[in-house]
């Protein structure tokens, strides 16, 4: 008998999502995921003067803080043809590397791996044998018996006072919890030095961008840092070498820690490589430009299509019309005024707020479509494209984390164990881990072009009379984020916000086709109706944004 | 640095202390009084002061920006010092567990809980915009508040109804202040710096009182100056030394952004005074206008940004135009009218002149 | 003809008259400059602080205002005949009457002409609209001015919103004074010379010439 099991609301995500399964036989047969908060951000924004959008635009999320600020002055500047100065291309490039660390340290430590990590199975735990743990995965220093053992007191402190806080009512104990005492109390260690680490991040991300969540430094025509070496009150190189010791801390952390634990989860957790892939067509943005045009790139981006890595085809620029023809968004299943699918530049936003109707309309979120095709961006998106076009960055660090959970496992795994929920925990922490490094590598490029006596930073927009259409692409923590804009006599006249979070968590379209988190939930194991913890895990995958998603 | 587990640096805040201190304190002190007596009793009842935080209309900066804090850090602050018993960011239930935890809180904890919101609530076509758990956000805040010791409203959203209260205000978007009956502390700002709640949390369980406020609820201790009384450019400022235009040579020299629309004269924060991030920076260090992010409506009053003044309607008339254009065509259509009303009279005394004469 | 003199104006709304033209035309060039400074600069130490000392011009003009405002309520309801409200509002025969010949005679309809001690009705009704002007435009610049005073605050959030509505506001009926002041002395110049009371020279003396009744 196929039971109806209602979450909502899912925690330890941002925003307001529910998610309705139907089980039968202890597995997931039917899945929907429905956002559950409407703002209208894309009717705001009409007729306002498009260089403010971006600060607009910006509170869709403070998770993904400066995303659509990317997106944003980037599609302005597309609709104007407008080229941004290369030190503001490099002062971009490491907004976004430096809040990709925060994001997916955040991510991983606080809403996501008290999935997999039992917190109170941590008081049975030995330190010093967690202490031996530890040092097979990795020569952290934080990794002592004496640390350990005043975690595992601070555990002890806070359950014996009753008031369990954020813990509280949780699924310790879970049948589906399956690491030993030992590696969740090494997990509560790194949750708790996490927010430590990744407090560095939002430090070094402050020091260019004013403050955040929330940047103050972006501008249509470039970034408001000025640079000038011998000032007190601009970029010189003591606020840049203080960005870039913090960078080297957080590294250090992402690559001694985050990618550990991920290995160790994923070789830990064996039996739920299978589980969680859903769709398989992969979408992804090139960024981290390396020229002012946005033509090279440090992140490839493209589309492979039904897992396929030989049906990849590159997305080559920013202009790339492989990609800005084939996007359309389809309201046939959520609470909006009519049925179609449109590209976003003819599109509109007309709420029609309903109820939750499984055969009908059930969501905030609209259907993102490629070639009419429901597409899963993120990290993963991002690997398996990269790994398809022999990326090299890419190979080499996807096959070094390959390895290491197979040697963790104790069985060889390949890239096909990627499509997967565990896949997209390993594919961000490799994301993360290269992101450290072109952090770094475009603190170098700025000072390298700076020590060349470029100081430039901003060229003024100028806005012509008529109509121009500009699309901003940009590839998020949480994937591919596209931002669609007409402008009409220095106005805006139309805004259209494609998120990453919807293509994920978008419904079906008219075409009955379900969205990446449907089509994954379906087939996962659930032991147990009443603690669906195993839904979690997939959703939590994929850092789900709703805020994001629907705007 | 802070570490969270490190037991030297977590001297644990005594109880004890903080009665005393609050007896002492508030014979020196006179505000709210009415709540004091609901807290002193909190703080007695649980070890640590149960707090429930509800998430509406809003994006989660509010709540990023406590990840950002450094003291308390967020480590210590929920493992030390409060109880944070609902907050659907970082708690581990989720779905009707996590409920559970909700309604079990406010019923043991009835009157003794702090409530801190984050978002704005929608109330156009009954509040149907935003849902958790079925119920709106309206229905649950009036759940939920009246059972609260105090209320806290953290975010210009939660204050002011935010960035989606900006017209046309689609959802018909408010702040907690205009649906809760009774004194709301508003923590304004997108989103503000963590410091202002955490100090306004720190001051309450030290005192068991709330610190001043200001007549729209913001503390003082945050919100008491603007922005520019204590800017840095401020110098230049008055020596009239402006940026003209992003990275010109006066934007090099890190001189004053009021001409690119820095809104730091009309901006009650201490973003100036005490900074972002522990990095000493804030908007205009790094050469970026402050766009007004912890005053009423600033969406729609400080816009467009990068102008001088905004282009907000004329009292009455709907029309949205600014100042200057209106005025100079006021005194143009004026001159001109004069110019006229004086010819016409020079005229007919020309004509009348001459029919004099004869 | 035969004129003889009248005394209209009281030393205290001479006073009050100069204060507020004066005050203002100081108020309207800091106003401008202080909304967009016109002079920039790279060089430090030049010791000249424009915009310092443009603000305090300002403040300094903003309490003589402030003060001949004030002069004014109170000779609104102490004044002299002439200087009271009543003598400003079209609320008696005589006072209707007033308005429609003046606009008549504006209009060059009709030259006929009440030989009046006081203001002409229009003139008296757009003087108080001017000083209602004026005592916004006092709350939304002591709002300014005064920003972590309690009581201003108060007044002006209930009044205006956030400070900056109250900037656009003040910014907005400078605009009024200025086109206020060009009518104005253009009015009091063409009556000068259309009428014979002298008006141009009331305001000095508080004396205005009248035809004598035989
Ligand atoms: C006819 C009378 C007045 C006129 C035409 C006038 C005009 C102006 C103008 C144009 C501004 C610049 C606003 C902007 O566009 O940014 C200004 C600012 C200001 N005015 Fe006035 N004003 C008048 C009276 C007053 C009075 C009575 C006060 C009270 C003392 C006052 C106090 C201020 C203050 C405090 C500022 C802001 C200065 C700053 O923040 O730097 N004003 N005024
Ligand atoms: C050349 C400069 C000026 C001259 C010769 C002048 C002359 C006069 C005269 C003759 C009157 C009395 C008019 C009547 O009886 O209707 C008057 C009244 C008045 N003037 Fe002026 N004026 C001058 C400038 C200004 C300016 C710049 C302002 C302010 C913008 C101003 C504001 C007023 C006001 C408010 C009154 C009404 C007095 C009352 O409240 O009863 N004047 N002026
Ligand atoms: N989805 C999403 Fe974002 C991201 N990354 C948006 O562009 O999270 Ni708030
Ligand atoms: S106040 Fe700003 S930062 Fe806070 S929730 Fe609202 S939009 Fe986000
Ligand atoms: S930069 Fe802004 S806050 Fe600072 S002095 Fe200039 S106008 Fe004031
Ligand atoms: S924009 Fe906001 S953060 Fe501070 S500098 Fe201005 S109040
Ligand atoms: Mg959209």
């Amino acid at each position: 008998m196929a039971q109806r099991i209602t979450i909502d609301p899912i925690t330890r995500i941002e925003g307001h999502l529910r998610v309705d399964v139907e089980v039968d036989g202890g597995k997931v047969t039917k899945a929907w995921s429905s956002g559950q908060m409407f703002r209208g951000l894309e009717i705001i924004l009409k007729g306002r003067d498009p260089r403010d959008a971006w600060l607009f635009v910006q509170r869709i999320c403070g998770v993904c803080t400066t995303v659509h600020a990317l997106a944003s002055v980037r599609a302005v500047e597309n609709a104007l043809g407008l080229v941004i100065p290369t030190n503001a291309q490099y002062i971009r490039n490491m907004i976004q590397s430096i809040h990709a660390l925060h994001d997916h340290i955040v991510h991983f430590y606080a809403l996501s791996a008290l999935d997999w990590v039992d917190v109170v199975s941590a008081l049975k735990a030995d330190p010093v044998a967690t202490q031996k743990l530890a040092e097979t995965l990795s020569d952290w220093p934080g990794n002592s018996a004496k640390r350990f053992a005043a975690v595992k007191d601070k555990v002890k402190t806070l359950v014996d006072s009753g008031q369990l806080g954020p813990f509280a009512n949780a699924y310790w104990g879970h049948s589906a919890m399956k690491l030993p005492p030992e590696a969740n109390l090494m997990a509560v260690s790194h949750y708790l030095e996490a927010l430590d680490y990744q407090r560095k991040a939002t430090q070094a991300l402050a020091i260019i961008s004013g403050k955040n969540p929330h940047i103050q430094n972006l501008s249509v025509g470039g970034v408001t840092c000025a640079i000038n070496l011998d000032n007190d009150s601009t970029l010189n190189m003591e606020r840049l070498y203080f960005v870039k010791q913090l960078v080297e801390e957080v590294r250090g952390f992402i690559q001694q820690v985050y990618l550990s634990d991920v290995v160790a989860v994923g070789a830990l957790y064996k039996e739920w490589l299978p589980y969680g892939a859903g769709v398989t067509n992969y979408l992804a943005a090139p960024d981290m430009f390396l020229d002012k045009e946005g033509t090279k790139f440090d992140l490839p981006g493209g589309t492979v299509m039904g897992g396929d890595l030989k049906t990849v085809k590159p997305i080559s620029s920013l202009n790339d019309k492989y990609f800005k023809d084939n996007v359309q968004e389809s309201i046939a299943r959520a609470w909006y005024d009519g049925d179609w699918s449109k590209h976003p530049w003819e599109e509109s936003t007309d709420p029609k707020p309903g109820e939750f109707n499984a055969e009908g309309r059930y969501t905030w979120l609209k259907a993102p479509r490629f070639q009419g095709k429901p597409m899963q961006v993120g990290p993963l998106a991002q690997m398996v494209v990269g790994y398809a076009l022999g990326h090299e960055q890419i190979v080499k660090n996807v096959n070094g984390a390959l390895d290491r959970i197979s040697a963790v496992a104790g069985v060889k795994v390949g890239p096909e164990i990627l499509h997967s929920t565990i896949g997209r925990h390993a594919a961000r922490a490799v994301r993360a881990s290269m992101m450290a490094d072109l952090a770094l590598k475009h603190w170098g490029l700025l000072v390298e072009n700076v020590g060349k006596g470029d100081l430039e930073i901003f060229n003024p927009p100028v806005f012509p009379k008529g109509e121009q259409r500009g699309v901003g692409v940009h590839e998020a923590p949480r994937g591919l984020l596209s931002h669609w804009i007409v402008i009409e006599n220095g106005k805006i006249k139309n805004y259209q916000c494609v998120v990453p979070s919807t293509w994920n968590a978008g419904p079906r379209d008219a075409k009955d086709q379900m969205g990446p988190y449907e089509a994954s939930l379906v087939g996962n194991p659930i032991a147990d109706a009443e603690r669906p913890l195993e839904v979690l895990r997939t959703i939590h995958s994929f850092d789900p944004c709703i805020a994001c998603a629907v705007h | 640095m802070a570490d969270t587990v490190n037991e030297t640096l977590v001297p644990r805040l005594d109880r004890r202390g903080f009665l005393k201190g609050c007896t002492m304190a508030a014979a020196a002190l006179g505000l709210s009084e009415t709540m004091v007596p609901k807290l002193v009793e909190a703080a007695t009842t649980a070890q640590r002061p149960p707090v429930v935080w509800l998430h509406f209309q809003e994006c989660t900066g509010c709540t990023e920006s406590l990840l950002r804090a450094s003291h308390p850090d967020l480590g210590r602050l929920l493992l030390d010092i409060i109880s944070l018993d609902y907050h659907e960011t970082v708690m581990a239930a989720a779905g009707h567990q996590a409920e559970k935890v909700l309604h079990d809180t406010i019923e043991k904890y009835n009157g003794k809980f702090v409530l801190i919101v984050e978002g704005a609530i929608p109330t156009k076509d009954n509040g149907i915009y935003c849902k958790i758990a079925g119920k709106t956000a309206m229905a649950i805040l009036a759940e939920v508040a009246p059972k609260a010791a105090a209320v806290i409203a953290i975010g210009t959203c939660a204050t002011f109804g935010g960035v989606q209260a900006a017209a046309p205000n689609p959802t018909g978007s408010v702040g907690v202040q205009s649906l809760v009956k009774g004194p709301v502390v508003n923590i304004s700002g997108c989103p503000p710096n963590p410091i202002a709640l955490l100090g306004t949390i720190l001051h309450f369980l030290t005192f068991n009182r709330l610190p001043a406020l200001d007549k729209l609820g913001r503390p003082l201790f945050a919100y008491g100056r603007r922005n520019h009384d204590h800017c840095e450019r401020r110098p230049h400022f008055d020596e009239g030394r402006f940026v003209e235009q992003f990275g010109d040579e006066f934007h090099k020299q890190a001189y004053c952004l009021y001409k690119v629309g820095c809104k730091g004269p009309e901006t009650f924060a201490n973003c100036s005074a005490v900074r972002f991030n522990d990095v000493d920076v804030w908007p205009v260090s790094v050469g970026h206008g402050c766009i007004g992010c912890t005053e009423p409506n600033f969406w729609d009053t400080m816009t467009p940004f990068y102008e001088r003044l905004p282009n907000v309607k004329i009292p009455g008339s709907g029309i949205i135009a600014d100042a200057d254009s209106v005025g100079k065509k006021v005194l143009g259509i004026t001159a001109a009218a004069v110019g006229i009303h004086a010819a016409v009279g020079i005229g007919k005394r020309l004509i009348k002149g001459k029919e004099d004469d004869k | 003809m035969t004129y003889e003199k009248k005394k209209c104006w009281s030393i205290l709304l001479r006073l009050y008259h100069w204060g507020l033209a004066l005050s203002i035309v100081f108020l309207v060039t800091t106003g401008i400059y202080i909304n967009g400074p016109w002079s920039n600069t790279m060089q430090l130490g030049t010791g000249l602080f424009p915009m310092a000392w443009m603000r305090y011009t300002h403040f300094v003009a903003g309490y003589v205002f402030t003060a001949a405002v004030l002069i004014r309520v109170f000779l609104y309801i102490f004044g002299n005949a002439q200087e009271r409200i009543t003598d400003c509002l079209p609320i008696t025969g005589r006072n209707i009457q007033n308005l429609g010949k003046t606009l008549l005679q504006y209009s060059y309809i009709s030259d006929a002409h009440d030989e009046r001690l006081g203001h002409n009705v229009l003139a008296g009704l757009t003087y108080l609209i001017t000083i209602l002007a004026a005592i916004f435009q006092l709350a939304s610049g002591f709002f300014m001015l005064f920003p972590e005073s309690a009581t201003w605050q108060g007044l002006g959030v209930s009044i205006f919103g956030n400070q900056q509505e109250a900037r656009f506001i003040h910014h907005l009926l400078m605009w009024w004074f200025i086109i206020f002041a060009v009518i104005h002395v253009y009015l009091v110049i063409w009556n000068d010379l259309t009428g014979p009371e002298g008006l141009v020279s009331s305001i000095f003396t508080g004396v205005k010439f009248k035809h004598k009744k035989a």
